[in-house]
């Protein structure tokens, strides 16, 4: 088995003690920012990223893939004892997990949660080291014009597909690839939208973007709009380690969980909380209690905490095989490799396979981690709910600034910094994602890439991506999803 | 809320914000076209350059600030409720605090130091937050700062600026 050797592999390098530890703090801080209200994955990869000069690149990598699945695990401590989401994954959890916790049983969510999250992390695991290589077989032999219309489809998917408005999520995604364009094109030398501010030339920081959208504009927007919510905390009440009856209504959702939240996390049309209702919604139907949902019933906790951990592991699989980000931390996560001058795709597994399969493996290390770290060390968590507000914000502030200038160390990006939270303040009183806009940003330059590479093959002529019949059916798709709904109700107006 | 009964003018003006948004974006739009013009023809027998990407972004926010300019003129943009924010104001002293905190920050990091700027900005982001224990906060904010860069200055070598406390 070609398969188990590379893993076997995978497993003697991300074993070293050096591998370990950093898979243990990307776990650590992972679970720490997904418990933490206002700060999660996305933003605490990019603030990592000057780090990546200084950390050997299997070592980061490791860091951050464990700071990603890390906060779907801690994301429901928050959900179940505080009456927000830690994660915008983890809202069904909220209702319901919340609900048990107002009833005492916060212990038996906490665990069905933690196990949950444990069941969908590992056999997802299993499932990306089995289907990332078929993958891989596959794109291999993509072209240029393939890539470039997966990279349409993936656009259109998380902008207009997902979410509250198809034209501000296009906007959003807009302004994240006129962002990605700033600064001198490395195929021609030209500077583009730099305007001739000198601090432009290089263009604009993956970390000062992320950061300025969700650290500085949620703060801003704690601040001044969020005042008036009161977190109410529920009492850590009940044991965590779950009865015979908890385990017996426990595993079915978890399985259930675990099959809807993988394809959905491996799909462009992906993202962690359409699975999540899916499986609250399933759980729902099957249970034999189902009038307790909405009171606090054990399997809507179990099956959307399964479906949003499976579905980063997902979002992991088509990260790596396909180099398709299909969330904002597997943007960033994106941008972590360009640091070390690798590229996720198919050629990734031929070129650094020692890499990709260290990272498989750290990611089985880093859920057994998690479980220990979830269950019976999960009153240290549920401490770091009590920092106050104002320290809270003010230091994630700090950070803020110190992972901006620790890029570049230039005091612009600061002033960028405060410009693009601003921008992520406005954009969230008018309701539009801030998702598309990293993504965008970093996908942008790579699509442009495929797209210049397809037309010079074809001596300019467009044509090129609908003689393919792969680019053609997914071009053919993504015009249905945008067109598609403003057709339909036109259709049924006449 | 009925938008097909409401006037177009008394609209314009519950939406105001959300007009002059779509404007804004319409405005980038064209500025980033005027850019795009700036930049030289593609060379070479593939015609593809530098120019093709900017033009369609920069035509594709035009356009979407345009469409965004009508669903604000008709109604608002969908699925915003407007009176949702109405019912809470923004508390503009919040955002005042915080932004001058990050302000002086940018403009204190490199001659001051990353210790004492980010000291300030934990004080006056506290403040936003309605803390004023300045000094307790001043401690808090000291202590975050300092350890944030003995480690990140001597645990990874990552160039953070002294600024007048350096010896």
């Amino acid at each position: 088995m070609d398969v188990l050797n590379s893993l076997a592999q995978g497993f003697s390098l991300a074993l070293t003690m050096q591998n370990l530890l950093w898979c243990f703090v990307g776990v650590t801080l992972g679970t720490a920012v997904g418990v933490l209200p206002g700060i999660g994955p996305a933003v605490t990869v990019a603030l990592l990223l000057p780090v990546t000069t200084k950390i050997d690149p299997s070592g980061a990598l490791i860091m951050f893939a464990g700071i990603y699945y890390g906060a779907m695990y801690g994301g429901s401590t928050t959900s179940i004892l505080l009456n927000t989401p830690g994660e915008s994954a983890t809202i069904v959890t909220a209702m319901e997990g919340n609900q048990m916790a107002k009833r005492g049983r916060a212990g038996a969510a906490l665990g069905t949660s933690a196990i949950g999250s444990f069941v969908a992390g590992t056999l997802t695991v299993v499932a990306l080291t089995f289907v990332s290589p078929l993958v891989v077989d596959i794109a291999i032999q993509f072209g240029p014009p393939e890539f470039f219309a997966l990279m349409v489809l993936a656009f259109t998917t998380v902008s207009a597909v997902l979410g509250g408005s198809a034209l501000r999520g296009l906007t959003a995604l807009f302004i994240g690839l006129a962002i990605g364009l700033v600064g001198i094109d490395s195929q021609s030398g030209t500077a583009r939208f730099a305007f001739d501010v000198p601090q432009l030339l290089d263009g604009i920081e993956v970390v000062t973007v992320a950061v300025g959208l969700f650290a500085v504009g949620e703060t801003l927007w704690a601040a001044s709009k969020d005042y008036k919510t009161v977190e109410t905390m529920n009492a850590m009440r009940g044991s965590i380690w779950m009865t015979a009856e908890d385990w017996k209504r426990s595993w079915g959702p978890w399985l259930r969980g675990t099959a809807i939240g993988f394809p959905f996390g491996t799909m462009p049309a992906g993202g962690a909380e359409i699975p999540t209702f899916l499986s609250y919604a399933i759980e729902k139907k099957l249970s034999k209690h189902p009038e307790e949902f909405g009171h606090g019933a054990i399997e809507g906790v179990a099956g959307p905490e399964a479906a949003n951990n499976a579905s980063s592991t997902g979002t992991m699989t088509t990260l790596l095989a396909l180099g398709l980000p299909t969330s904002a931390t597997a943007a960033v996560l994106l941008a972590a490799f360009q640091q070390y001058g690798l590229q996720p795709g198919p050629l990734l597994f031929v070129n650094s396979a020692d890499l990709v399969w260290a990272l498989i493996a750290s990611m089985y290390i880093g859920n057994v981690m998690l479980l220990v770290l979830n269950l019976p060390l999960v009153g240290i968590w549920v401490k770091l709910l009590k920092i106050p507000k104002p320290m809270l914000y003010a230091g994630i502030l700090i950070f803020a600034t110190l992972g901006v200038f620790g890029m570049r160390q230039s005091a612009f990006d600061i002033f960028l910094l405060y410009a693009i939270g601003v921008l992520g303040f406005v954009m969230r009183r008018y309701d539009f994602p801030t998702a598309p806009v990293i993504i965008g940003m970093i996908l942008g330059p790579l699509a442009e890439a495929q797209l210049r590479r397809s037309l010079s093959i074809s001596q300019g002529d467009w044509m090129i991506f609908l003689q393919k019949p792969l680019s053609a059916s997914l071009l053919a798709i993504t015009a249905a999803m945008l067109i598609g709904p403003w057709a339909w109700k036109k259709i049924k107006k006449a | 809320m009925t938008p097909t009964n409401t006037p177009m003018a008394n609209t314009a003006t519950k939406h105001s914000g959300q007009v002059v948004l779509s404007i804004a974006v319409v405005l980038l739009g064209t500025a980033l076209a005027y850019g795009t013009n700036q930049l030289p023809e593609a060379s070479g027998y593939a015609k593809v350059g530098p120019r093709l990407m900017s033009a369609i972004v920069s035509g594709g926010l035009f356009v979407l600030g345009l469409l965004l300019l009508k669903e604000a003129l008709t109604g608002g943009f969908r699925g915003v409720d407007e009176a949702e924010h109405t019912e809470t104001p923004t508390h503009w002293p919040a955002f005042l605090w915080i932004s001058t905190g990050l302000v002086l920050n940018g403009l204190l990091i490199v001659p001051v130091g990353f210790v004492i700027a980010g000291t300030l900005l934990f004080v006056l982001a506290a403040r936003g937050f309605g803390s004023r224990a300045d000094v307790r906060n001043g401690i808090v904010g000291l202590i975050i700062a300092g350890i944030t860069y003995a480690f990140f200055t001597y645990g990874l070598g990552l160039g953070l600026p002294a600024g007048i406390l350096s010896f």
